[in-house]
């Protein structure tokens, strides 16, 4: 052994991200501004990780689209499958234009019934230094899950948690048994106000972050730089 | 030469100036980190130390009060890192400090205090945690943003080695409580006045990691107490037992080859806003030893656990002198971290540096024989099975000094 450069570990980051976007009317102006980035989302994110010293093995992005079920079953939720980038950032941006901002109902939404379906991601298992981010933007408080009204929906996801304690169980903690995902891997991000039930979770759930937002300001005033700073930053 | 000898293998900007920094960002006291030493924390310790051994103690202590101090030198390496080292007779230190950025460095500079009369010192390291501490909290005199983890390493720095001076001369137990509270107190003075604008569990005010070793050579024995909060590290290096770790990271993963797969979260750190716990773990070293303190951009970017101590040996077995040898391991680490990098040496009981390398010419021979084949394979998975295998084999005596999964609970 001579040089460092001869054992430099091959210890990368296998990033996961699933973005929970609230699509309903008022966040309008957070969604242009993920779509305007779609395309060049990977190159800024490998871009400050790279500062940041992490190098990339492996990025997948995931979308989860979110209303409110009991306002409109049929498209309460628009979810993609994992996109692997770069390869697949086209189809991604192509997703990502789809999702209209429009709809809502009450105040509330089903963040919860999001936040469940991206815990519960065919997260990556195989490679090192894996890291499964949730990154959720919304606006508005969310109805406490399994609400009757939203169950009521013929598109609703019967699998999901029942109760806010089920789901913090999925979430877990550490050394948890009933948690679904990796301990080390996940992270929880939040792009929401300081309203329940996202100022719960902020306080106790483990890795967690909040960047607190105007409730139905629709994030106008969180750029894309901030989010993916704050992303990197949870790693 | 003062009958007392101390010495600091310090030149950071002192944690007193990044608290000012931090508490007033424009303040006249805000430094950068290429500011001189304060040269009052710096001492002298050419000396020798055997000539004390029968002093009166008290008589030393006073005149460790008003004793001079000189600065240890620091010299810039290629790369932008920066080393020092020191021969006395009978122990020799050398320290390590890289930045992955220039300018932005996260980990404070190593401490290093010994005091001759006593044969006592600290040895130690301070790694801003910058996931968690990414907040700007402060701005130099000369503009340049400080995060909250730069403030916090540096704060911690500076309590730890007050901390030590301070019982040192008062003759006071050496009291991990003392010490956490002495933290605490120092890191809550320092928060910043404008919280965070993120919220949530990860986030810390001022955090901090350390991994420090207090220790006495008394009969040649060295008597240790390693005090860690986070994931830096402190080692013991001996010809026979190899390197051995004395403390065990605050992360819910225990298996270092797991932990440097996962690079888990910590689950204790020093900071200003939450409880927070030092953890401590005696241990008696019998003969010649190298006490070493390291941030995890020394030890956490290798492909398994023994990498590091081939490291640390082939270039102390490549090196002219214990300048060199600092060079050549900070160029090493600087060749394949992916972070700010900080370590500290003591090693004590060796006549020179010709003696260390003879004494450990063995030990590097045979960790190259049983862990160097596969590091190279090209195999993604070949290379996991390498790693895997050489763990499992380096694994018990890594582990031999460790405190058990019990004693931190």
């Amino acid at each position: 052994m001579t040089t460092g450069q001869q054992h430099t570990g091959n210890l990368r980051y296998a990033v996961d991200i699933v973005l929970c976007i609230d699509v309903t009317e008022s966040m309008s102006p957070v969604l242009d501004t993920v779509k305007e980035s779609a395309l060049s989302f990977h190159e800024r994110l490998e871009a400050v990780m790279t500062r940041a010293g992490k190098a990339i093995s492996q990025l997948r992005l995931k979308v989860i689209g979110f209303r409110d079920f009991a306002d409109r079953a049929e498209d309460a939720i628009e979810e993609s499958d994992f996109f692997l980038f770069p390869g697949q950032a086209g189809e991604f941006e192509r997703f990502m234009r789809r999702l209209e901002a429009t709809g809502g109902g009450d105040f509330p939404e089903s963040g919860l019934e999001a936040l469940a379906l991206a815990i519960n991601a065919p997260w990556e298992k195989g490679l090192d230094r894996r890291r499964h981010v949730i990154v959720l933007f919304t606006d508005a408080p969310a109805h406490p899950i399994g609400m009757p009204e939203a169950m009521a929906a013929h598109t609703y996801p019967m699998h999901l948690p029942r109760t806010m304690d089920e789901l913090f169980e999925e979430w877990g903690y550490a050394s948890s048994a009933t948690a679904v995902m990796e301990h080390s891997a996940k992270r929880l991000v939040l792009f929401a106000p300081d309203v329940e039930p996202w100022t719960s979770i902020t306080d106790e759930w483990s890795l967690t972050m909040q960047f607190p937002s105007k409730a139905g300001e629709g994030l106008q005033d969180v750029e894309m730089d901030e989010i993916i700073n704050t992303i990197v930053h949870s790693l | 030469m003062s009958d007392a000898a101390a010495e600091n293998a310090d030149r950071a900007p002192d944690a007193e100036n990044a608290l000012d920094a931090h508490t007033a960002p424009d303040a006249k006291n805000a430094r950068d980190t290429d500011t001189t030493p304060d040269a009052k924390n710096v001492q002298d310790a050419d000396k020798d130390p055997d000539a004390d051994k029968d002093a009166d103690k008290d008589r030393d202590m006073d005149v460790a009060r008003d004793a001079p101090r000189a600065e240890v030198p620091r010299t810039a390496v290629p790369g932008g890192a920066v080393v020092w080292h020191h021969m006395g007779r009978g122990w020799m230190a050398l320290g390590m400090w890289s930045e992955r950025r220039v300018g932005l460095g996260e980990d404070a500079e190593p401490l290093l205090v010994h005091h001759g009369p006593t044969r006592e010192g600290v040895v130690g390291v301070f790694d801003g945690a910058g996931g968690a501490g990414a907040s700007i909290v402060a701005v130099s005199r000369t503009g340049v943003p400080r995060t909250g983890a730069w403030v916090g390493s540096r704060t911690a720095r500076r309590c730890v080695e007050g901390w030590f001076l301070e019982r040192l001369e008062d003759r006071k137990p050496f009291e991990v409580e003392s010490l956490r509270s002495s933290l605490a107190a120092e890191l809550a003075r320092a928060r910043p006045r404008v919280p965070s604008r993120i919220l949530g569990s990860m986030r810390r005010m001022l955090p901090s990691t350390m991994a420090a070793v207090r220790y006495r050579v008394e009969d040649g024995r060295v008597e240790c107490e390693a005090l860690w909060a986070g994931d830096s590290r402190a080692y013991a290096l001996t010809p026979g037992g190899g390197l051995q770790a004395l403390t065990r990271d605050h992360t819910v993963e225990t298996d270092a080859l797991e932990q440097l797969v996962q690079d888990p979260p910590l689950t204790n750190m020093l900071c200003a806003d939450r409880d927070f716990t030092v953890e401590s773990h005696a241990v008696s070293l019998d003969g010649p030893c190298v006490l070493v303190c390291a941030t995890d951009g020394c030890f956490g970017y290798v492909d398994t656990p023994s990498d590091f101590e081939r490291h640390l040996l082939g270039t102390l077995m490549e090196s002219e002198d214990e300048g060199d040898w600092a060079a050549r391991l900070a160029a090493r680490v600087s060749g394949y971290t992916g972070d700010d990098a900080s370590l500290c040496l003591a090693a004590f009981g060796f006549s020179g540096l010709g003696e260390l390398r003879e004494r450990f010419g063995d030990r590097l021979r045979e960790l190259e024989g049983r862990y160097a084949a596969g590091a190279e394979d090209d195999d993604p998975a070949a290379r996991r099975r390498w790693r895997e295998r050489a763990w499992r084999d380096y694994r018990e005596g890594y582990e031999l000094l460790m405190p058990s999964l019990e004693e931190g609970r």
